[in-house]
């Protein structure tokens, strides 16, 4: 934040209005992010690209919609565009965690899987990214069902079956997780 | 240790520093955005400035015109009065163009491209950049073309009339064109496919290159349906005899929701609406097809008059 109000008053109404906005949800924009994407680099990429794009964006922005979720929704398409590109990159990827994770495991293999929360990371970025999204929005960033429907321009009823099903699968991939963590470690 | 419950691992998932983003980048972000915010009101300011100068060095070219067209005309006074009649009828719109061939144009004149942008429309890059850009390729081709970049939606905000009603908009365009250009014999509206993950069927290669697919839409039971579906499905025929694939054809539509059912195509013969790839689809693979696009046209055009 800036200090002092006169500082501010320097610069334009533009710029004025993307450091408001960025200063109020820049936290909420990388949390998405981060979480969806799961790299740090590429998190703070995204949403850089995230607030150009508001910044841009901004002489069309409607202001009887919530500006929260329309922040959000233009974090949502660059991120699960950029997703639609690298694509290729993930199935490589995700398909090497698979297999590192379904197969036999030696001790120091399993010392890569530290911790629960990573776990419980690795999980979330094995579940498809409208799952994800979903899970992110409500869990996470704590958003409101109706403010969740805002952003990913579902319907009410739509967020939450979606919330549910991400719920289960998730708790699926970590029950089989923590099954073979415990067959593992008793053995 | 036992397993977690729903809420235990979410809080896990919270509590991680992950979720925390470094304080430098937290402040060079916020310098960056600044930074973009003033050069984005430098290139409006220089903009503005360019509109301001328009208008004046406009006046001073019609001036220009006029004193040469009143010089020229004082000498044989037949010519004149013969003169003063033709001026008479097209005063209101712009003077009558015999060559012009095609005229382009696009109701929907804010939808884009890369679903990056809001929800697919954008003011400024969107299918009048396309449109644009196929009027262009089509003069290089020698086929003669007027492109209207009237931002519909623009109009449509402006006088508070809802989505469906902006053909209403388009309409006045076209009958405008009819007089202006009265040897048309392509009205092309413009438009792309708004459906999502579908980038597969609005895309294919040619020479190794992604470009978008074309879609032609006739709307059926108007009074030159079967002309106008004559000549889309000449337009896909040749556009896919030179680049197989490109076109994905020709559909005939029942009347949509638009508050004007014909979509315009009841005005003239060869009207026809074109979706040139999808929401999906980037501005560069647009233009490969608004290239490819202008070279069937040529064809097609060039078979009618031999």
């Amino acid at each position: 934040m800036e200090k002092g109000g006169n500082l501010v008053n320097h610069y334009s109404d533009e710029e004025q209005r993307i450091a408001q906005i960025y200063d109020r949800y820049y936290l909420d924009v990388y949390r998405f992010i981060m979480c969806f994407t799961g790299h740090k680099s590429e998190a703070e990429d995204l949403t850089q690209e995230t607030f150009i794009q508001v910044l841009k964006s901004l002489p069309t922005y409607n202001s009887s919609y919530p500006l929260k979720s329309w922040v959000l929704s233009i974090a949502k398409h660059v991120t699960i565009d950029q997703h639609r590109r690298r694509k290729f990159y993930h199935l490589f990827k995700d398909s090497y965690f698979q297999q590192l994770i379904s197969s036999e495991r030696s001790p120091s293999q399993w010392m890569e899987i530290k911790t629960e929360r990573q776990m419980v990371e690795k999980a979330l970025l094995k579940v498809k990214p409208t799952y994800r999204a979903v899970f992110i929005l409500r869990a996470i960033n704590e958003l409101s069902i109706k403010e969740t429907a805002e952003v990913l321009g579902y319907s009410e009823s739509k967020v939450k079956v979606t919330y549910l099903r991400a719920i289960k699968k998730l708790q699926t991939l970590l029950h089989i997780e923590w099954e073979e963590w415990k067959h593992e470690s008793t053995n | 240790m036992r397993a977690r419950t729903e809420q235990e691992w979410i809080r896990l998932l919270k509590d991680g520093d992950k979720l925390k983003p470094d304080q430098e980048y937290i402040h060079q972000t916020r310098k960056k955005l600044l930074y973009e915010a003033r050069k984005l009101r430098s290139k409006r300011e220089k903009k503005k400035v360019w509109r301001m100068i328009w208008p004046s060095m406009m006046a001073v070219a019609i001036a220009a015109i006029l004193v040469i067209t009143t010089l020229n005309q004082v000498n044989p006074p037949v010519q004149r009065s013969a003169s003063h009649n033709s001026l008479g009828t097209a005063s209101k719109t712009s003077a009558i163009n015999k060559e012009t061939k095609v005229f382009i144009y696009q109701t929907h004149s804010q939808e884009s491209f890369e679903t990056k942008e809001v929800a697919g429309y954008n003011s400024k890059k969107n299918v009048r950049t396309v449109g644009k850009k196929l009027g262009t390729y089509l003069n290089k081709e020698s086929v003669p073309a007027a492109v209207n970049t009237t931002d519909y939606v623009k109009q449509l905000l402006k006088k508070k009339m809802e989505y469906k009603e902006i053909y209403e908009l388009s309409r006045h365009s076209v009958k405008e064109a009819i007089k202006t250009y009265p040897n048309v014999q392509l009205l092309l509206d413009i438009h792309r496919d708004g459906e999502i993950k579908n980038r597969q069927s609005t895309t294919t290669k040619v020479d190794g290159k992604n470009v978008a697919t074309v879609l032609f839409i006739i709307y059926k039971n108007q009074p030159y349906t079967s002309e106008n579906t004559k000549l889309a499905i000449e337009l896909d025929k040749a556009l896919n005899e030179i680049y197989p694939g490109v076109s994905r054809g020709v559909v005939q539509k029942d009347k949509g929701i638009a508050s004007v059912p014909s979509y315009n195509q009841d005005l003239h013969e060869g009207s026809i609406m074109v979706n040139i790839g999808g929401v999906e689809n980037t501005l560069k693979e647009e233009t490969r097809t608004a290239k490819m696009l202008a070279k069937a046209i040529k064809v097609v055009l060039k078979e009618k008059a031999d």
